[in-house]
């Protein structure tokens, strides 16, 4: 009998609110947990063999609490009339020197100083997980000779079990975040074994953008080129990212494509089951701020330049400077990316951030996050280009209205139910926001429409969809 | 009978493929029973004292004649520079009234200045010239035309230099007794350009391929390599530092090395690493090239033995340049699988109906059958192949060149 095989590395190493990618594994994880009686779970170790999963591990990953064990700092939202508290302790140190602290440098080069104080930490976290798991490892060995069994840690209870011994009839989904973990373990394992894969083209960006996303263009190239020689089937997230991943196929000239299927994704059950009660008292307090007098306007997204944050800046500032206090916040929700920093430093600077009409959090709770849907005018969405745009999807199962990009897979995302704008058509934007900021009858029209016509789609549909494309390879 | 054999390459320990054919033809002769003596003129600083022969002549690198800018033109300039350095060319005429050769062996045309001027002298003597015979390895004029694509530009100049490249090959071509080709087309163009010579001599014509000298690999260096490299089946592309070397690969690879697997890897032996990473096609998908080449830059003979016989495939994507590539013969001497395009294979006759070579002609199809040579179990040359390979050495290449010497200078013969 066939057995499914899921890595779940990538939701076992991340420790804070799930972003979508990380989403798409747990939401997976959690069905064929459910559903699927003897999937196996599994993790890379150091060694970069895949080392079977204790049930009870994966319960424990798999709980929603496992996604807010980061840092208790990390998990308390910002107050909106100090957005800085809410950033990290070498950001805050470096934005208070370059105010306030002795003029040793130029001020523009605090900013430098921060991007260094942050790069430091990140390679202070990599070797305090190192360290980690180093120790980990001393402590398996320990265990192996009988002699600390009793103080194994979970870690290392993991680590103990055996290497997976999959075979040809078996499926194995790797669908995380692979290129971070080695796409190669995967094709070597299949290598190894026979056994049939389904990885998961979450975007192209590093490769047809990539002036937003550092210098990752060359390696994501090899990591689809892993993939190709690796996959039975890679599933899209959006027709708009297979035919992107097919053109990269063409383009690089990959002999034999593995079979591609998109697979849409879906938007999760918890934040229409939120409630404002589950809020804590800071929380409440956020809400009650930026939902205060003309209510906010919120957008979903990572903090960086293909987000396309400036153009919101830019109409806020005009806004603001129209209707002064009647314009309403717009609420950023998500974490600091790339290659905003001169971005971050015009909003700080700006009269409208400084009026609290732009507030920014960060790693904000579920309830949060529900509460902020519920109670938004409508969402944005100016995005440069997506993959999917799993938080306008969502907009939409909260039965907001969201007004995007023109980018494919946003239209994909949204069926068609919102306004589609061309990311640098600034008046047309303006105009529109205005026009749904202004007539409340036609924000109740649209979302009558979207609750007449939206088709919801749970993560249930999407996990038996990309079981069922998996199973239609055999 | 005596000959003189004119190079622009010391063939003391010779290693690249001008090297390795003037040596073998000096040996051959010598089996015939012929006094050969070579003189190889270079710029002083381009080989080691110790690299070079008793009779090797190098050039002042103070000569008014030397243009570095022209870099691609230096065996142009060796010659104008033996001509008309007055030091260097008495040194050379008085090798020659020393040795008084039956026949001057001009290797390419470069060296014709000086010879011409000897002849010239010896008129004035109303002495006998020797016979002169032009022994090329390429149509050199169109491969320093073609060379210009992967060069610097400097379109003037660069044609200026060609024009007399191709002034001088006429010349040799016309003044010479016999005409040595290394392949039948080549031998053809030679044949054209000599009959625009309306006072045309009877001269000889004689094709001689390029070939090898038979090696045979040594296991424990492939074993050694295999384990030191991490390899198993492998891909073999060897080249010198030579930009068409280059241009060949990638022409034929383009438009990346996606179709080798993650754990498979081109081995590059030789000096054409550096100019396959500075290629546009390479930097277009660094990522995906890098991981896949073993550049290990020049190595030892036995190595490269070694490797020849280990290769799961032979890569010839040779797509310009004239006369007939040595590593072709190497190729098919090794009895490995080989996929090369038709223009590697000139001069080698029926090389493309042998069993261990495919040819592929275009990208698509030099990628497909270099992918399904490494997904099929190594092929081994049959028993019979012993007479393929046998085709290939000095020995069977160099047989008519032999006969043709004798018949030339049988007048003469002392």
């Amino acid at each position: 009998m066939s057995r499914l095989y899921i890595d779940l590395t990538t939701s076992i190493r991340w420790r804070r609110p799930p972003v979508g990618i990380v989403r798409v594994e747990r939401e997976f994880a959690a069905y064929c947990l459910a559903h699927e009686a003897d999937t196996v779970f599994c993790e890379i170790d150091s060694s970069g063999e895949y080392r079977a999963l204790t049930p009870t591990r994966v319960r424990e990953v798999l709980d929603d609490s496992w996604c807010q064990s980061a840092a208790p700092q990390d998990a308390v939202p910002a107050p909106i009339a100090s957005p800085l508290t809410q950033r990290g302790r070498v950001q805050r140190i470096a934005d208070w020197a370059a105010a306030w602290g002795p003029k040793i440098v130029p001020a523009a080069a605090y900013p430098l100083l921060r991007d260094l104080g942050r790069v430091l930490v990140d390679h202070h976290g990599a070797f305090v997980r190192n360290r980690a798991a180093k120790r980990a490892v001393r402590a398996r060995l320990v265990s192996a000779q009988g002699g600390a069994a009793a103080h194994a840690t979970p870690t290392t209870a993991a680590l103990a079990n055996t290497s997976i011994a999959p075979t040809a009839a078996d499926t194995f989904f790797s669908i995380g975040l692979q290129w971070h973990h080695g796409a190669i373990h995967a094709y070597n394992l299949k290598r190894a074994t026979g056994v049939r894969v389904v990885e998961f083209c979450h975007d192209t960006i590093p490769i047809d953008l990539p002036e937003y996303s550092g210098s990752a263009k060359q390696p994501f190239a090899e990591y689809f080129t892993c993939l190709a020689h690796t996959a039975d089937l890679i599933a899209a997230n959006s027709d708009s990212s297979r035919n992107n991943l097919h053109a990269f196929y063409q383009r690089v000239g990959i002999l034999q494509e593995p079979t591609l299927r998109t697979v849409r994704l879906a938007s999760p059950k918890v934040h229409l089951a939120a409630e404002s009660q589950v809020l804590r008292d800071d929380e409440r307090e956020i809400l009650e701020q930026v939902s205060r007098r003309k209510g906010h306007v919120l957008y979903v997204s990572t903090f960086e330049i293909r987000k396309n944050h400036r153009l919101l800046l830019h109409l806020w500032k005009e806004f603001y400077v129209q209707r002064g206090n009647d314009c309403p916040v717009l609420v950023l929700v998500g974490m600091f990316g790339w290659g905003v920093s001169d971005l971050w430093a015009e909003m700080q600077a700006s009269d409208v951030f400084a009026a609290g009409k732009i507030v920014i959090l960060h790693h904000v709770s579920d309830a949060l996050l529900a509460s902020l849907y519920s109670s938004c005018l409508f969402t944005v969405f100016p995005s440069f280009y997506e993959g999917w745009g799993l938080a306008a999807n969502e907009s939409l199962a909260y039965g907001k209205l969201v007004i995007t990009s023109d980018a494919p897979a946003l239209s994909e995302a949204t069926q068609g139910l919102g306004p589609a704008i061309h990311p640098l058509d600034y008046p047309r934007w303006r105009e529109t926001i205005a026009y749904y900021i202004d007539d409340d009858n036609a924000r109740a029209t649209a979302e009558a429409r979207i609750r007449a016509t939206y088709v919801p789609r749970h993560w249930d549909e999407f996990s038996r969809d990309l079981l069922g494309a998996a199973r239609e390879l055999s | 009978m005596r000959v003189i054999q004119l190079t622009t390459y010391p063939l003391k320990s010779p290693r690249h493929g001008g090297q390795l054919r003037c040596a073998a033809i000096r040996e051959r002769y010598r089996q015939s029973g012929v006094d050969v003596e070579t003189i190889a003129v270079m710029h002083e600083g381009q080989y080691r004292a110790s690299e070079r022969e008793r009779n090797d002549i190098a050039l002042p690198g103070s000569s008014k004649f030397w243009n570095l800018e022209h870099e691609r033109f230096v065996d142009l300039q060796t010659g104008q520079c033996l001509a008309g350095d007055s030091h260097s060319y008495g040194l050379f005429a008085g090798l020659l009234e020393r040795l008084r050769p039956d026949a001057i062996q001009l290797e390419q045309p470069w060296l014709y200045p000086a010879v011409k001027r000897y002849f010239a002298d010896r008129r004035a003597d109303s002495s006998a010239r020797p016979r002169l015979i032009y022994s090329s390895q390429n149509i050199e004029w169109k491969l320093k035309r073609d060379e210009r694509r992967s060069q610097a530009p400097g379109a003037n100049a660069h044609a200026l230099n060609v024009a007399q490249v191709e002034a001088l090959e006429h010349e040799v071509v016309s003044q010479s007794d016999m005409i040595v080709a290394c392949t039948q087309d080549e031998l053809g163009e030679l044949r054209e350009m000599a009959s625009d010579d309306m006072d045309a001599q009877p001269r000889l014509y004689v094709t001689a391929p390029n070939a090898i000298a038979p090696f045979e690999p040594d296991p424990d260096r492939l074993r050694g390599l295999k384990r030191r490299h991490g390899l198993d089946r492998f891909p073999l592309f060897v080249g010198s530092a030579h930009p068409p070397n280059a241009d060949g690969f990638w022409e034929m690879l383009a438009p990346s090395l996606s179709f080798l697997r993650p754990d498979e890897r081109i081995v590059v032996a030789g000096g054409v690493g550096h100019f396959l990473r500075n290629h546009a096609i390479y930097q277009s998908w660094s990522g995906i090239n890098e991981p896949r080449l073993l550049v290990l830059g020049e190595i030892e003979r036995e190595d490269l033995v070694a490797l020849l016989h280990g290769a799961a495939a032979i890569l010839l994507p040779i797509t310009a340049g004239g006369g007939s590539n040595l590593k072709t013969a190497e190729a098919i001497y090794t009895g490995s699988p080989v996929v090369a395009t038709t223009h590697a294979l000139r001069g080698y006759g029926e090389a493309s109906r042998w069993p261990t070579i495919a040819i592929a002609d275009t990208p698509e199809t030099f990628r497909r059958t270099l992918r399904e040579m490494l997904d099929r179990d190594g092929a081994t040359a049959s028993a019979a192949y012993s007479d393929i390979r046998a085709a290939v050495t000095w020995e069977r290449a160099l047989t008519p060149l032999a006969d043709a010497l004798e018949a030339l200078l049988k007048p003469r013969a002392r």
